[in-house]
């Protein structure tokens, strides 16, 4: 069809069929025979050491066919890889499963693995878990200072990253300029909230060597690599195949502990297993994100700090300090004199939603500092706010 | 789980009887998933706050997450796979389908049967009417409005059917 006939033209998509008749395939609805189900035990605790995880009446409980913590595999499967970042970046080492401490609400202690979908959530009720609480860090500037509590043990304090971006020159700027406007600015927490929770179902063919991951994500392709790197098998040993993907905004573009764990559990148990994400579960171990930061417009500074989450994906880091997600500090519009840093640090959850993906964050402090500069503006030039973006684009 | 403990239930589901050995704590919709595999109804929250897993249940919507298996013994039940007729789809799916009420998909079989409720009981609702009736059914992908829009289109076309 040629495109002119397609403008404005009421399309009908191909895949609807299917899903206005309940017959879509989002992950928990593919069943492959002698399928296992996975159950995962999560902290309570923000930041605690683990002192000991009792599993035995877990390992006894009828149904159950394996109980695994993170000490126990953590030299059998690597840590969550990432895909990129500045040189600056800090990786924290992400076990699949907490291996001595954990480092957020909702982090994974211990899963079960049982013959049925109910049997599992009633072993991890029998599996004792001993924590020491350790303080805890919830606001991004206060991690920051010195003698705030370092979460990830590896690093000196709590930096992901540093990230700055400078263009012209700022100091003469705001040494010319006719009024500066400082403002203190906090994000609210992002939380993309898919109606599909995450699910991931593995399988592992013995006789081709061949593991076959089917998970609720938005990045099929770089699953697989990591999957690879975390499993040690080659590229061409793993397939990843996205089913229908009940909604994701971002919070599925990450590759998660779960995806490591069940492809890890496949290969072990040489059968199916399956994990279907629960809501609560949803809430606390997919990734969300807050900014909080000062923003001086005339031209542009400012100095952001993204509160990543404690242990969250790498990749997670990653999104705010790719210079896109800087030069949308410009929010579309022309400046000539900009100086942005960010800095991510671990500290309490965090991610960003593909419908704001950071760029919501920078147009806000761009749009904010621009209506604080509408009064002086009009009064001074006698222009509108209206006609001050329109100049500016 | 011993047999011994486990409930014999009757449940009629899209016209065909069925009869199964249920735990007494199954909930309903991991029975029309698990037990009997129709897949169509969803699960988005096990709490009946997101309305993915709505079927009709006795000509009532119900949020399956929240009913237990042996509630419905002895029920007539509709799920999504039962709505259309053959190849020849619901007024509600058509309408769906051409007014794009639906991205991801997710929420929609739990959107439609809500709908379908609402329909039975109200054949020419009013916008506000559907917004209130939909109330309990969470979309995160359309902002609803192409959903309204499909609920009238059925509405109308259904009314001009009956009319006929």
């Amino acid at each position: 069809m040629p495109v002119s006939k397609l403008v404005g033209a009421k399309v009908k998509r191909r895949e609807d069929p299917r899903l206005i008749r309940g017959l879509g395939q989002y992950v928990d609805d593919i069943n492959l025979p002698n399928t296992l189900h996975v159950a995962i035990l999560r902290s309570p605790h923000a930041h605690a050491r683990i002192k000991s995880i009792e599993t035995d009446a877990a390992r006894r409980h009828p149904g159950v066919v394996a109980v695994v913590t993170g000490a126990e595999i953590k030299d059998q499967i690597g840590t969550l890889p990432t895909s990129g970042g500045n040189e600056t970046l800090r990786v924290p080492k992400h076990y699949v499963l907490a291996v001595d401490k954990v480092c957020h609400v909702g982090e994974g202690i211990a899963a079960v693995v049982a013959e049925e979908r109910y049997t599992a959530p009633d072993a991890l009720d029998l599996i004792r878990v001993e924590y020491e609480p350790l303080p805890v860090v919830s606001d991004p500037e206060k991690a920051l200072t010195p003698g705030s509590p370092v979460i990830h043990s590896e690093w000196p304090d709590n930096v992901a990253f540093r990230s700055d971006l400078k263009h012209g020159n700022l100091a003469k700027a705001f040494k010319e300029a006719d009024k500066i406007i400082t403002q203190r600015l906090v994000h609210q927490r992002l939380a993309p909230i898919a109606i599909e929770p995450r699910g991931v179902l593995a399988h592992y063919l013995s006789s081709d060597k061949e593991l076959t991951v089917w998970s609720s994500t938005q990045i099929p392709h770089m699953l697989k690599s990591h999957l690879s790197q975390m499993l040690k098998l080659s590229e061409q040993q793993v397939r990843v195949i996205a089913p229908e993907v009940g909604g994701g905004f971002g919070n599925k573009l990450n590759v998660y502990a779960e995806e490591g764990l069940l492809g890890y559990l496949a290969l072990k148990l040489n059968r199916p297993v399956k994990w279907t994400e629960g809501r609560r579960e949803n809430i606390q171990a997919t990734i969300r994100i807050a900014l909080q930061g000062h923003h001086r417009y005339r031209r542009l500074s400012s100095a952001f700090h993204a509160s990543h989450s404690a242990l969250h994906r790498p990749d997670a880091f990653r999104l705010l300090q790719d210079p896109r997600d800087q030069h949308r500090l410009n929010g579309g519009f022309h400046q000539q004199d900009v100086h942005g840093r960010l800095s991510g640090r671990g500290q309490a959850r965090g991610h960003l939603c593909d419908r704001a993906n950071g760029g919501s964050h920078c147009s806000r402090a761009e749009d904010r500092s621009r209506e604080g500069a509408k009064e002086k503006l009009s009064k001074t030039c006698g222009v509108s706010v209206q006609d001050r973006n329109r100049r500016s684009l | 789980m011993d047999a011994a403990t486990k409930k014999k239930v009757s449940i009629r589901i899209n016209g065909v009887e069925h009869s199964h050995e249920v735990e007494p704590r199954l909930l309903l919709v991991h029975f029309l998933r698990d037990v009997i595999g129709l897949t169509g109804t969803h699960i988005g929250c096990e709490t009946s706050i997101c309305g993915a897993c709505t079927i009709m249940l006795d000509n009532a919507a119900v949020k399956s997450c929240t009913v237990l298996a042996v509630q419905a013994d002895g029920a007539d039940l509709l799920t999504i796979e039962g709505l259309a007729q053959g190849e020849k789809l619901h007024p509600l799916q058509e309408a769906f389908w051409e007014c794009h009420g639906l991205q991801c998909g997710y929420c929609t079989p739990g959107m439609i049967l809500c709908a379908h409720q609402l329909l039975l009981r109200n054949p020419q609702p009013a916008e506000d009417e559907i917004r209130h009736a939909l109330d309990g059914n969470l979309c995160r992908c359309t902002g609803y409005q192409h959903i309204v829009d499909a609920v009238q289109q059925a509405a109308k076309r259904m009314g001009q059917k009956t009319k006929k």
